[in-house]
């Protein structure tokens, strides 16, 4: 019990640091001094994080029932958070000071308690209610201190439709729930691996049971939402235009990387049995999210929007490394070590996670930077057209981060992008025959992939040649602060370190993943039973569970 | 009188499911498709406990009722907020009115 305690005290630093100035927020203090106080929280939270991360996994008495989790994965996924956080302190500085400061922060960190919480969460009330916490702070931060039609027309259609993702995903867990028995992901998998994997091979061959099936579309569709793909992307560009380019930011980041990663851990890591199914409904989505998401951001001319059909494209690309990360699961790690190096599978997907939210925060960073004073902002891409005369240092840490959406070697994006499809193309068919082994819908969902990453370039270039080839037909003054500049130039350099530097990266995640794969599986007692290396196409899963309830 | 099934249990929430959903996409006023979701959320609790109580498999699935009950009064108190801005501004409270961003 007090493990746990432990393992969650970084997210209880935010949320009690949010509460704190909450009550604060009744005294009249000057309302730039809030946002040192949210930096400090930050602070604080990271060092509860550098303590917690200071254990090494020995030290952790085994708890199988335990509704928190600490692994690789977890711990880099929270100090991405805490970057993040910090990240976006300091590019409120401006746009937060107002008389609702102090409400603006504590929203704000509570978001970022609810982010970091998914990552360790092994429940799924744990990880509905850390999802919940994302994004009930959400509605009210659309809607505070905007008066505007825009932006209330964009707080209600966001609104309710998160609260329909909510409740459709919340759907989905009571049919795993009453599948499995239990809420403790790791007892799931167990049982679902010893229920479908020790039965006949036609019923996995099938796709597990229909319950099974209606439980993983619905768990699909709601966190489809989160991370804004396809057939639940109609919000994305709405919202995104009509709040404000920092909420916009916000949006793009958090629910997508959260949604991400309980998408990882509910689905690709914990339904053992519906790989098939999983995989084809992953990979089709993935499919479906690129293409759409690139197409249509190729028509928009409002810089929000376009950047919403962005974030949507995205979303495709790591949708891949989920579906690689089912097949993973059923077959073993085989892509971990075929792409030489590179993370794969589940991996790929966290590689691309960081390195589209370091390049993403940076983006809206600029923009909330070249807001104009009075609030106006950044609305049409040709607003931009010259910058490079008037804010030389903005244009070129602009120019970096649409390189590094567009995969521009050798910048981050372009390591993500690599990391995805060559896990997809690691992939092993299940008859071997005209192309190496290859499996042929991970083969064409990594070419649909490639296709998409040069048309997805086409629009993000043309930001860029607007900036350089163009002359100013205004200079905007920037209203956005010394600490925005700051935070922009940050995520600019961080960028730049990561795309020349990326091994550390690489062989973190690749660590990662071999502790959290289902290579090893978890069982209730806490004992790790290696499980049979697997052959080509079909594997034998044997798990003992000694879950007896 | 005659034992009532699980299956009965499961049958009602997805009639719960089917209507909020349907609720959700044929009603204009935000209260009412705030009314759907409520549905959906309600046929996710009465799954969680009949599966709970039918099934031995302990309280969990009671104790995520409880949670997503309160978690539903806090989402309609932000709502209720939410609509009362939309209705200063637009005069109304019809989803359809709101639509100056699209594209």
């Amino acid at each position: 019990m007090t493990q746990t305690f432990t393992i969650l005290l970084p997210q209880t630093m935010l949320a009690a640091c949010a509460c704190l100035l909450i009550l604060g927020s009744a005294f009249s203090v000057r309302p730039r001094r809030w946002g040192g106080l949210a930096l400090a929280a930050v602070a604080a939270s990271a060092l509860c994080l550098a303590y917690v991360s200071s254990f090494s996994a020995d030290d952790w008495a085994p708890d199988a029932a335990s509704s928190v989790l600490v692994d690789s994965i977890s711990i880099g996924y929270q100090w991405m958070c805490l970057g993040l956080a910090a990240l976006f302190v300091l590019l409120s500085h401006e746009q937060a000071a107002t008389k609702t400061s102090a409400e603006f922060y504590a929203l704000l960190l509570f978001m970022f308690s609810g982010m970091m919480l998914v990552g360790s969460a092994n429940e799924l009330i744990l990880i509905f209610l850390s999802l919940e916490l994302i994004s009930v702070p959400t509605y009210v931060l659309l809607y505070l201190g905007r008066r505007d039609p825009r932006s209330q027309e964009a707080a209600l259609k966001y609104f309710l439709l998160s609260v329909l993702s909510a409740a459709v995903l919340l759907y989905g867990f009571s049919l795993l729930y009453g599948l499995a028995g239990t809420t403790n992901l790791d007892v799931i998998r167990n049982i679902l691996a010893e229920t479908y994997s020790k039965s006949d091979s036609a019923q996995v061959a099938a796709g597990g049971s229909v319950l099974g099936m209606v439980a993983l579309v619905l768990i699909f569709a709601g966190l489809g939402f989160k991370v804004a793909a396809v057939p639940f992307h109609f919000y994305a560009p709405d919202v995104y235009q009509g709040t404000s380019a920092y909420n916009a930011g916000l949006l793009a980041i958090i629910p997508k990387a959260a949604g991400l990663v309980a998408l990882i851990r509910v689905a690709s890591e914990t339904m053992v049995g519906f790989e098939t199914s999983g995989e084809r409904v992953a990979l089709i989505l993935a499919g479906i999210t690129m293409t759409g998401g690139n197409c249509l951001g190729l028509l928009q001319s409002n810089i929000r929007r376009m950047l919403a059909y962005s974030s949507i494209a995205h979303a495709g690309y790591m949708l891949i490394g989920v579906a690689v990360g089912f097949w993973d699961s059923w077959n073993g790690d085989l892509s971990l070590d075929a792409a030489g190096g590179l993370p794969g599978g589940v991996g790929a997907s966290l590689l691309y996670l960081f390195t589209y939210s370091l390049a993403t925060v940076g983006l809206f960073g600029v923009l909330v930077y070249l807001a104009r004073p009075g609030g106006r902002q950044i609305e049409h891409i040709d607003d931009l057209t010259g910058l490079v005369r008037t804010h030389p240092v903005m244009a070129t840490c602009a120019a970096l981060f649409l390189f590094s959406l567009a995969g521009v070697p050798p910048l981050p994006g372009f390591w993500g992008k690599l990391a995805v499809f060559a896990s997809a193309l690691s992939v092993r068919g299940e008859s071997p025959g005209l192309f190496v082994e290859m499996h042929s819908g991970f083969m064409i969902l990594a070419v649909v992939g490639v296709l998409n990453a040069a048309v997805g370039a086409v629009y993000y270039l043309r930001v860029v040649a607007l900036m350089f080839l163009n002359d100013p037909v205004s200079s905007p003054q920037p209203s956005g602060g010394k600490p925005a500049f700051a935070a922009v130039c940050c995520s600019a350099v961080l960028l730049m370190g990561v795309g020349i530097f990326p091994t550390p990266l690489f062989t973190y995640l690749n660590r990662g993943v071999s502790q959290i794969a289902p290579a090893t599986v978890r069982s209730p007692a806490g004992t790790l039973e290696p499980r049979p290396a697997a052959i080509h196409g079909h594997s034998v899963i044997a798990v003992q569970t000694q879950h007896d309830r | 009188m005659p034992a009532v099934e699980l299956d009965v249990y499961l049958f009602v929430a997805a009639v719960l499911f089917v209507c909020g959903a349907v609720c959700m996409a044929t009603k204009r006023n935000a209260i009412g498709v705030l009314m759907g979701v409520e549905l959906v959320l309600n046929g996710a609790n009465l799954n969680f406990v009949a599966f709970a109580r039918y099934t031995a498999l302990g309280l969990d699935g009671q104790v995520i009722a409880l949670f997503v009950i309160v978690l539903a009064a806090a989402e309609a108190a932000v709502a209720l907020a939410i609509a009362l801005s939309f209705y200063n501004n637009h005069l109304t409270i019809d989803v359809d009115r709101g639509n100056e961003l699209h594209g």
